[in-house]
């Protein structure tokens, strides 16, 4: 690693402090839940490591315990992890230069928050290091996520009460914050705002797809709002 | 291996697969800027979804929620004023702990 990529790994890693509070809080509370929920310690450190995805990870320790659950399990992680593939789409532009195996490694490094991170960040600063600035962020991020889920499993009962309501809410209180930091595009800012509002409408309509669904409207509907402003403002 | 062993592997497999593809078989296209334009607000819009559904989700006492609208409030500010995104998830983790200490 020279001197450039060093740096842009250390810049990943600073950035990922938020994440790594998050992310440390939050497998916390999943190792309380999986002790709780009866899976052995191999299992739930295990999941951690493989699926790298809370959202998912949390319905799947409720299921496990019963019997004949698999194909419900299975789905429902597919499902809730579709947002993944968006991610990664979004995130092509900015890897083009990555070879396969480098591609193939990081993958699975990819979650909201990381992806969240390296995006707002590409989207500020685009260069020749944006992989390894993905991986500064992801890896000590990953570290957390299994350090967390070790430690909440073992030592969650001794976590002092009344911290609850604080737990969690540092996970949205983090990705608000690295939007309110990171966004200045008018525009921009509107789709969040809309997408924000509009995701218990579609939710109650489609529950289940409420995430993705509202994403892929709001994002159309904006797309279509600017082609439309552009054409009608001859100035633009 | 036990059947829930390979559930979990499976569970990764799945996930692992969603991540990978797009990287390796959208990588060779060349995306218009309206797609990638796209792309930008679908993520900016997961972003803030994932803000919602995080937001609502733990608040379990009916009188929470408004705690937490101030906190959520006080996060955002504190982000855009200082351009620091800790301080403002700081910020706002601290006041949802002071509030419903002295709301409980």
């Amino acid at each position: 690693m020279n001197r450039d990529q060093l740096s842009s790994f250390t810049e990943g890693a600073l950035a990922a402090i938020p994440v790594c509070v998050a992310f440390f809080a939050i497998t916390v509370t999943f190792g309380i839940a999986a002790h709780a929920a009866g899976l052995a310690a191999g299992e739930v450190l295990l999941m951690s490591a493989v699926v790298f995805a809370g959202p998912a990870q949390f319905p799947a320790i409720e299921l496990l315990p019963l019997s004949g659950q698999a194909m419900q399990i299975l789905l429902s992680t597919l499902f809730i992890n579709f947002r993944f593939a968006v991610m990664s789409f979004a995130l092509v532009p900015h890897l083009k230069r990555v070879r396969t195996a480098g591609l193939v490694a990081g993958a699975q490094l990819i979650t909201m928050s990381t992806f969240a991170v390296s995006f707002l960040r590409f989207q500020r600063r685009s260069n020749h290091d944006n992989f390894i600035y993905f991986l500064g962020v992801a890896i000590p991020s990953y570290i957390c996520y299994l350090a967390g889920t070790v430690v909440g499993y073992y030592f969650g009962a001794r976590i002092p009460a009344g911290f609850e309501e604080g737990i969690s809410f540092i996970f949205p209180a983090y990705l608000a914050a690295l939007l309110g930091a990171e966004l200045r595009e008018r525009r921009s800012i509107a789709v969040v705002g809309v997408a924000f509002l509009a995701t218990p409408v579609v939710e109650a309509l489609v529950p289940g797809w409420g995430l993705i669904l509202n994403a892929i409207g709001v994002a159309t509907a904006a797309i279509g709002a600017e082609a439309w402003w552009e054409s009608a403002s001859p100035s633009s | 291996m036990g059947e829930r062993v390979a559930i979990i592997l499976a569970m990764g497999l799945g996930t692992y697969l969603l991540r990978v593809f797009p990287l390796l078989f959208a990588h060779r296209l060349s995306l218009g800027p309206r797609i990638l334009r796209w792309f930008q607000f679908v993520s900016y819009a997961v972003i803030a979804s994932f803000v919602w559904f995080g937001f609502t989700k733990g608040a379990s006492p009916a009188g929470m929620m408004g705690f937490r609208v101030i906190a959520l409030g006080l996060t955002i500010l504190v982000a855009v004023r200082t351009k620091n995104a800790l301080l403002g998830m700081a910020a706002g983790i601290a006041a949802v702990l002071i509030l419903a200490r002295v709301g409980a």
